[in-house]
This record gives C-alpha cells, sequence and structure tokens, in this order.
C-alpha cells in the first residue's frame, strides 16, 4: 500500500531540506506497489525496477518543485505509468496494460480470519476475470495494490464518482456469485 | 438512488477506505433496518486487503542499486543532505482499514446479538428432562 500518512511530511522534508534520509523512506514506501503497477505494464520485473528507479530519479531531480505537486502518490503511480509506457513503447512491446492475476491470492488475507474459503477465493477471481475491463482495473488497483480513490482516478483519468461505480458493480458481481444476492431481499426495502 | 444501490455504494466506499463517518453511519442504519446483509458486509470487510510485510532487506538492495543507477547518471545528494537513520513506519493505513472493519464488525456483531437475544425470548421453555421423567 503506498499511500501512508506520513507522505506529506517526506515531500516537504525533501523539498524543503534536501533530507537524503526521507527520500529513502519515500522509496521504500512506494517501491513495491510501484514495482508491481510497472511490472502490470513491462511484464518484466527488472524493467519495472528500471522503471522506477527512473521516476524516483527525476522526483529528486525536481525536488525544488515537489511541494507543487497535490497528491505525490497519484504523482508517482501516474508518472510510473507514463515512463513504463514510454519504455515499451521503445521497445516496441504492444502487449495490452492488463494487471496481473495471482496478486490478488497472494495479498489476500488470512482466510480463517476473513472467512473467506478458498472455493470462495477461487469464484471471487473467477467474477474478477468476468468482470468489464475498467470494473476489473478499479478493483484490482484498489483490492490488489491499495491505491486511493485520488491515485486510481489520476491513473486511470476517471473521476470519483465513476471509480464509486466501478466498485460497487465489481463487489455486487462478487456476492451475486457467492449466492449472496441482494436482489432476493429487494422486497423488503422501502421504496 | 435506491437503498439497496446506495448499500452497495457505501460498501464500495468502505472497501476503498474512503468511507466517511456519516456514511459508516448510514451504512449501519441500512443493516439495522436490513441486517440481511451483514454477510455480504463481512466478504466486502474480509477482502480488503492487508498490509504486505516489507522485506527490508529487499527493499535495501533495491535502494543500493537505485542509488548506483543516480551515480552512474551523475546525481548525488548535496554535501549537506540530511541523512538521519529510520526505520520502516509501522503500516500507518491499517489505521484506515481498521477503523471501518472494527466498525461494521461491531455492527454485525450487534445485530446477531439482537436476533439472538430475540429468538431466545421468544424461544418457549422447555421444562428438563429430570422434571419430565419425574412427573411420568
Amino acid at each position: 500500500m503506498t499511500s501512508v500518512d506520513n507522505t506529506f511530511e517526506l515531500q516537504e522534508r525533501i523539498g524543503l531540506a534536501n533530507d537524503e534520509a526521507a527520500y529513502k523512506q519515500l522509496f521504500f514506501l512506494f517501491f513495491g506497489s510501484l514495482r508491481r503497477f510497472a511490472m502490470a505494464i513491462l511484464r518484466s520485473n527488472e524493467a519495472a525496477e528500471e522503471v522506477v528507479s527512473d521516476v524516483f530519479i527525476k522526483l529528486w531531480q525536481r525536488r525544488s518543485r515537489i511541494m507543487a505537486i497535490e497528491n505525490l502518490g497519484a504523482y508517482l503511480y501516474v508518472s510510473t505509468k507514463n515512463t513504463a509506457f514510454n519504455y515499451r513503447a521503445g521497445r516496441n512491446n504492444q502487449q495490452a496494460f492488463d494487471l496481473p492475476d495471482p496478486g490478488m491470492a497472494a495479498t489476500s488475507p488470512n482466510p480463517e480470519q476473513a472467512m473467506i474459503t478458498a472455493e470462495m477465493m477461487n469464484q471471487i477471481q473467477q467474477v474478477v476475470h468476468s468482470l468489464p475491463p475498467r470494473c476489473r482495473m478499479v478493483f484490482r488497483l484498489v483490492k490488489e495494490y491499495g491505491l486511493r480513490y485520488k491515485e486510481v482516478a489520476a491513473v486511470l483519468d476517471i473521476s470519483i464518482k465513476t471509480i464509486d461505480n466501478q466498485l460497487a458493480i465489481a463487489l455486487r458481481r462478487i456476492s451475486q456469485a457467492l449466492f449472496l444476492k441482494l436482489d432476493k431481499p429487494k422486497a423488503r426495502f422501502r421504496r | 438512488m435506491m437503498p439497496e444501490e446506495r448499500t452497495w455504494m457505501l460498501l464500495a466506499r468502505v472497501f476503498g477506505r474512503e468511507a466517511s463517518v456519516p456514511e459508516l453511519a448510514e451504512l449501519e442504519t441500512l443493516l439495522k433496518v436490513h441486517p440481511e446483509l451483514y454477510f455480504p458486509v463481512q466478504v466486502v470487510t474480509g477482502l480488503q486487503q492487508k498490509e504486505p510485510l516489507s522485506d527490508l532487506r529487499s527493499l535495501e538492495q533495491a535502494y543500493r542499486h537505485h542509488l548506483s543507477r543516480m551515480a552512474d547518471a551523475g546525481i548525488r545528494f548535496p554535501a549537506g543532505a540530511i541523512n538521519t537513520p529510520f526505520s520502516l513506519p509501522s503500516p500507518s493505513r491499517s489505521l484506515p482499514l481498521f477503523v471501518p472493519a472494527v466498525f461494521l464488525a461491531a455492527v454485525i456483531a450487534a445485530i446477531y446479538f439482537f436476533r439472538l437475544a430475540a429468538r431466545i425470548r421468544y424461544a418457549p421453555i422447555h421444562p428438563p428432562v429430570s422434571i419430565i421423567n419425574q412427573c411420568g
């Protein structure tokens, strides 16, 4: 997960005090999720690491303007996306951008804790597979990459309202797939 | 917006860790009126991402590699740059994750408790088997 509460403090320390420790801390906080995000575009761990490193190099070079960035988390994701696409264009590799699959299982909570069985997780993954591309992307960015709404909005260039709608669709479909249909008690809702 | 759609929208906001306190209260009200929703809510909160443990060693390695790329590009930290040691912060995002999850768990528990209490209150009282045998 990325948008850590002290991101703004780190941003200030880098921008106003050239604080190398704050830069390192920011790198530690974002590196893992940014690399996985870049991997989704580049399908190469090495290339993804290079792209994230480039993003952080540019951030340091432009640190005098870092305070003008409203949401540093969103900025880093968008920069990573753009840099990865440029990298890919340079390599003439035009695979479609989609997030890799097994992430959900890898980051899912302990099933006992979550009351979610392996069978349910399989069902959920199947539903996620069948979601429309944008809906799937929103769900995965929130669920697997831990992005906040503002970050998802910046990365996919969509509105917060759209994220609300797409996420609601995804969750509803997952629940329906698990036979937890809210449609059944529809009559009990007051209209 | 229909209550059903509204419920899903609120659940989405809880899932995205964007739900405000009034939205959580609204969801609580909806769950009181529609306790049949409690299981979907459990599933949704169970799906929420847990903070993966940071592998400090691999991060250190990646950072060293990053620094060598910076050096290759001729970029160095200024001589006066502050470089205080630090440890990785505890996963501070677990708080926004934790708060709605606990809130919803409490709501679900309360609903379950009151339904159970109501069931017990109206359940027929059977005399113990030993008394029945004595009467027989």
